[in-house]
């Protein structure tokens, strides 16, 4: 991985941060339609991974998708919030990590616009993420994986679009930052 | 891709989580408000409380602040509910809301005196009638555990 300045480390940092509150702060709301649809989750993870795409998308670097998950994994450890996953938590932060990098590495190679390009970047990774749950501890199959995999996607198309809009207004910022350094993160 | 195609795959993701929402609750287990689980050694049992041979239970009880409420309910003795099981020498009564209050085993020996009844909307109630501040009054009981 190239070397990422300070201010964008910094950004990915807040980053990080905002995805845990944001899925802190979702998740009493999402529980009650992911209780009523009986399906573990699949909501919250998408807003915490909001955050993720827009900053992997700003920084536009393979392997920023994938320390941010780390960099989460380690403060939803610290916060006791590892969940049902227990020791194997990172994995449930790695692989949407993953996924997204490949996103921004495989989609940025077609002239597909970005906004798209960021809302499928989100329902894939989210998608992801919903799986690695179900491998490592639900164990659904079914119907009830399908609508898993499918609540999942919508929270992740809903939240890819305000990723979009936030990666479109912050731009800017990091444009100036950008063109001093012509052109290198 | 294009956004219109995007519009089209989340209308399309939409109906077919619909319908697999239904397909998902039509083939939920309905389970009723009376029942009730057993706990012990691993081993669970569902009783329904609803559905077992329920006697009258009239008694006054009083709270810790002083004040007494009557209870007119249907219920049945924790005894005659337990008699099957044995080697237990405690009783953790568990809530919906993760409240518990714990039993001895020779408590159940007192006649008339632990009961589980039906309480508000038919779920069950643990009532300990010789308590003085009613500490024990579970409402919307969720398992017994036997230990």
């Amino acid at each position: 991985m190239k070397r990422i300045s300070l201010k964008y480390l910094i950004f990915m940092a807040v980053c990080c941060d905002l995805g845990i509150i944001a899925k802190k702060l979702i998740s009493p709301a999402a529980n009650v339609i992911t209780d009523n649809l009986h399906i573990p989750g699949g909501i919250g993870t998408s807003f915490s991974l909001l955050f993720l795409v827009t900053a992997a998308f700003i920084v536009k670097k393979f392997g920023a998708g994938m320390l941010m998950g780390l960099v989460q994994s380690g403060i939803a450890f610290l916060l006791g919030s590892a969940g049902s996953m227990g020791a194997l938590a990172p994995l449930g932060y790695l692989i949407p990590g993953l996924v997204i990098d490949l996103c921004v590495l495989l989609l940025g190679r077609t002239k597909t616009p970005e906004d798209v390009q960021i809302v499928v970047c989100c329902a894939l990774a989210s998608v992801a993420a919903g799986l690695t749950a179900n491998v490592i501890v639900f164990g659904l199959v079914g119907p009830v994986l399908a609508l898993y995999c499918c609540v999942a996607c919508i929270s992740g198309i809903i939240c890819g679009s305000v990723a979009a809009f936030l990666c479109k207004r912050l731009r800017p910022l990091f444009a100036k930052d950008r063109q001093k350094k012509g052109g290198e993160a | 891709m294009k956004k219109k195609t995007l519009i089209i795959i989340l209308a399309a993701l939409v109906v077919i989580a619909t319908v697999l929402a239904i397909i998902v609750s039509k083939n939920q287990p309905s389970k009723s408000v009376s029942e009730v689980i057993i706990m012990q050694g691993g081993k669970e049992t569902k009783v329904d409380l609803g559905k077992l041979q329920l006697t009258d239970v009239k008694a006054t009880v009083t709270r810790a602040n002083g004040k007494t409420i009557e209870i007119d309910s249907k219920g049945i003795e924790l005894k005659d509910l337990l008699a099957e099981y044995r080697g237990f020498t405690t009783i953790t009564v568990n809530a919906e809301d993760n409240y518990s209050a714990e039993l001895k085993a020779d408590e159940l020996q007192t006649e008339k005196n632990v009961y589980l009844i039906l309480g508000e909307e038919n779920k069950p109630r643990l009532m300990v009638l010789s308590d003085s501040n009613a500490k024990r009054d579970v409402k919307n009981v969720l398992s017994l555990e036997l230990k």
